[in-house]
């Protein structure tokens, strides 16, 4: 890209400096002409008025290309290009016009109706002229430029203008022969008068001199010298062309064209140079507060660009530091972040400031806005002067180099994620353009920081979905992988949770007269806190269950273990039932939990013997609550536990379950004479129609016995 | 789904906390703030009308959990009332019917309060 525009920018530059020379080289062949012309003349003794249409057109012509370049000259947008024009414009006027003074007064060969005295005198005359027509595009030319800088539509043709009146007058100036005498000089006066004109305009195209405004302040005051210079160069350039000594004399003898041209030109030049001396020194007052307008729009942009690019919070806020400090030119800034109750301040990558006092310099800034702010310490006092947007500004005092101070919130919406702490070394070092920056920088550094945050929670939440998922393995291990086979029932059980882990389980166990007991528990709340107490639970019945004869010890037992050993709120509900294989009966008792779904001969029933849930109630209460339920079964019944996922199972619309239709589903696949594994199939194709496949809202449990 | 609302009552001689919605993991923190406001301000004879409740989750039982002893303690009482028969289902299931007083009109609650403060 950059290679390019390089490219593109250099080839015109060869071709301008290619056509100045070659413009240069006409005008010298001219004057070369000229020069042999004269020389003939004299030897001919040819009177001086008696000039042929070649003398007088000649100049004419070799100006013309010129002028053509100056017709052709590109417009400018830049104001470094101009200043550096410019610039170049002061030092080649200062030169031209400390050369061609001179003349004016050494050259005093010529007779007053511009007759050289010698041979001397009239090759002297003719340097003179030379040094006047090679240094003309180089006055012309910058001065062109200047008039091009940001002219576009009407003001295109100005400049144009210009440059075509001084020509015109110029050759004006030339056809009008050379009379000698009263006569010749009585004719220059009114084309003097009309080249004064065309400077007019270009008094006029110098006053728009905007591009001033944006150069930066040492600019300002270099433009100031240079200007100086280019006032001081073309005074003594026009004093030389109308002073009526040798200078003008001899322009006048080779071209009175040329003459008028120069005139005009110096004219042009003065007032260019007063025009821009005076912007310059009027621009002066602002200069600093336009340069910091630049920085701030540059220190926005770069901030912008830094937001897209940082995504470490530490990294981004030292740099959002240095940026604020160049942005506002304060002495120093740091930030306090606030993530939750943890604090942190930063000061950036060259802190000016020890953390010592930034502490003490900030206020106990509490919620959204910043409270007052107190004396913190006896030896440095800060008072609040102002506050402006929700930015305090403060006076700080005897707080060594700091003298007055801001601290702004770094809100996004409700949330505060720090403040902003900018410090000067001047007493009222903000005004309401920089309180209405430090506001804008606040803004921007709260997104900047909110977005890294968010990155950074991915990631973090990106691991904790990897331990989720080595939880839920881990949960899945702690459910039997394989079912008791009996020549009296068969078995099914599973668990899914609702989220990655959860909160429900089954289990057997065995009884301390090894007869086997199934277990249905639901632990209250979901997630991986409900997953942590599920396998708690696990531990305690599986080491209970070996010493207990009954599940109604065995609950009771549990109780004694959970009540009043966790969180008050908690509490666990489970359904246990040992069986009694030669008679096929089930010894049920139910703590909380989900009635117990029985299938006899065909006609399904929920049986719900009493019982409180775990950890609910005291266990003198809970052991006299506590039913144990016998339940016969000939071949062919079921005994279905569960837990609440299943009947709470939502429609889209919002709609349960319920008891009664699990029921059906139930009792229309028992009438088929399904395992259990068919039987699991069959509840939850029902399940499914119901919801129409939304996955369930809450962890759902299933154990599945059926007697052979 | 409806949104879970709670407003607080003064209904001597106790206070009365309305339910309406759904009672669950997201909105039990919001009872448990209510209860505990009661407590600050000795507030011990509750009412927790459950008229307008649609549903109660585990989480939502665990916070009368988390305040009866308290209350009692201070010779309050925590009693609920008009409970929809889905809503007393879960109660019943979990056998809190045993462990809190359940009316089916708020008035009588009300009375309760009223003769025990006699007594």
């Amino acid at each position: 890209m950059q290679n390019d525009s390089e490219q593109i920018e250099r080839a015109p530059r060869r071709w301008t400096r290619f056509s100045r020379l070659l413009t240069q080289a006409v005008l010298a062949g001219l004057w070369l002409v000229l020069l042999l012309y004269d020389l003939f003349a004299q030897v001919w003794d040819r009177p001086p008025g008696d000039q042929g249409w070649f003398r007088l057109l000649a100049p004419i012509i070799a100006l013309l290309p010129a002028i053509i370049r100056l017709l052709a000259i590109e417009q400018v947008e830049n104001e470094q290009v101009v200043y550096k024009t410019f610039r170049n414009l002061a030092l080649a006027v200062l030169a031209t016009g400390s050369v061609l003074i001179i003349p004016t007064f050494v050259l005093t060969g010529y007779s007053n109706d511009l007759v050289p005295d010698g041979i001397l005198t009239f090759f002297a005359g003719r340097l003179v002229c030379l040094i006047m027509l090679m240094a003309l595009p180089w006055l012309v030319e910058p001065l062109v430029q200047i008039f091009r800088h940001r002219a576009t539509g009407a003001g295109s043709r100005l400049p144009r203008i210009f440059v075509m009146a001084m020509y015109v007058v110029a050759v004006i100036a030339q056809l009008i022969p050379l009379q000698g005498g009263e006569q010749g000089l009585a004719m220059e006066e009114p084309l003097f008068a009309m080249g004064s004109l065309v400077a007019l305009l270009g008094l006029i195209l110098a006053t728009r001199a905007g591009w001033i405004i944006n150069l930066r302040r040492e600019q300002k005051w270099k433009l100031v010298g240079y200007a100086m210079l280019a006032t001081a160069g073309s005074s003594m350039l026009l004093a030389a062309i109308e002073h009526s000594g040798g200078t003008s004399a001899a322009l006048l003898s080779f071209s009175p064209g040329l003459l008028n041209f120069s005139s005009t030109l110096g004219l042009a030049l003065i007032f260019t140079s007063t025009v821009i001396f005076a912007s310059a020194i009027l621009a002066l007052p602002t200069a600093s507060a336009i340069d910091r307008r630049n920085t701030e729009v540059s220190s926005l942009a770069n901030f912008a660009r830094l937001l897209t690019q940082s995504l470490d919070t530490e990294h981004l806020v030292d740099t959002a530091i240095s940026i604020a400090c160049d942005a506002i030119g304060a002495r120093t800034a740091w930030i306090e972040l606030r993530e939750g109750d943890a604090i942190q301040i930063r000061l950036g990558r060259e802190p000016r400031i020890t953390l010592r006092v930034a502490r003490q310099l900030m206020t106990q800034s509490v919620g959204k806005d910043l409270v007052i702010a107190q004396a913190v310490s006896q030896r440095r006092r800060v008072e609040v002067v102002d506050r402006i947007r929700g930015i305090v500004l403060y006076k700080a005092e005897a707080s060594g180099e700091l003298k007055s101070m801001a601290a702004a919130p770094l809100q996004l919406g409700e949330d505060l994620l720090g403040t902003l702490y900018v410090a000067k070394d001047r007493v009222n070092g903000f005004d309401r353009r920089s309180v209405v920056l430090i506001s804008a920088l606040a803004d921007q550094i709260a997104l900047a920081i909110e977005q890294s945050r968010l990155i950074q929670s991915s990631f973090v939440r990106e691991r904790f979905e990897q331990e989720m998922l080595i939880a839920r393995d881990l949960q899945e291990r702690l459910l039997p992988k394989q079912m008791p086979l009996s020549p009296f029932y068969e078995l099914y059980a599973e668990s899914l949770p609702a989220s990655i882990v959860g909160g429900d389980y089954f289990d057997v166990v065995a009884f301390s007269d090894n007869t086997i007991g199934l277990l249905v528990a639901d632990v209250s709340g979901k997630g991986a806190s409900a997953a942590l107490y599920m396998g708690m639970i696990k531990g305690i019945v599986q080491a209970l269950s070996g010493q207990c004869a009954s599940p109604k010890e065995l609950l009771a037992k549990a109780n004694v273990a959970l009540h009043g050993s966790i969180d008050q709120r908690w509490f666990a509900t489970m359904s246990c039932a040992q069986i009694i294989d030669e008679h096929r009966t089930l010894r049920v008792v139910r703590a909380g939990h989900c009635p117990t779904l029985v299938v006899r001969s065909g006609v399904g029933a929920y049986h719900q013997p009493r019982g409180l849930g775990l950890a609910i109630a005291r266990p003198a209460l809970f052991d006299s609550n506590l039913e144990i339920e016998e339940m016969a079964f000939c071949p062919g019944d079921y005994a279905i536990f569960f837990s609440d996922g299943l009947p709470e199972a939502r429609s889209p619309e919002g709609e349960e379950l319920g008891y009664d239709l699990l029921m059906d589903a139930v009792t229309a696949a028992a009438k088929q004479g399904v395992n259990p594994k068919e039987m699991r199939e069959a509840i939850f194709e029902r399940i499914n129609a119901f919801t129409q496949g939304e996955p369930l809202a809450d962890d759902s449990t299933l154990m599945i016995l059926r007697w052979r | 789904m409806s949104q879970f609302t709670l407003s607080v009552r003064e209904s001597p001689p106790a206070r009365v906390i309305d339910l309406t919605g759904y009672l669950d993991a997201h909105t039990a923190p919001q009872l448990e703030e209510a209860f505990q406001s009661l407590l600050n301000e000795q507030q011990f004879n509750i009412i927790v009308n459950f008229r307008d409740l649609a549903y109660i989750s585990s989480a939502g039982l665990g916070v009368f959990m988390a305040f009866v002893e308290e209350v009692r303690s201070n010779s309050g009482d925590i009693k609920l009332a008009e409970m929809s028969p889905k809503v007393y289902n879960v109660f019943d299931l979990l056998g809190f019917p045993m462990l809190y007083e359940i009316y089916d009109d708020e008035q009588k609650a009300r009375a309760k309060f009223s003769n025990e403060g006699s007594c």
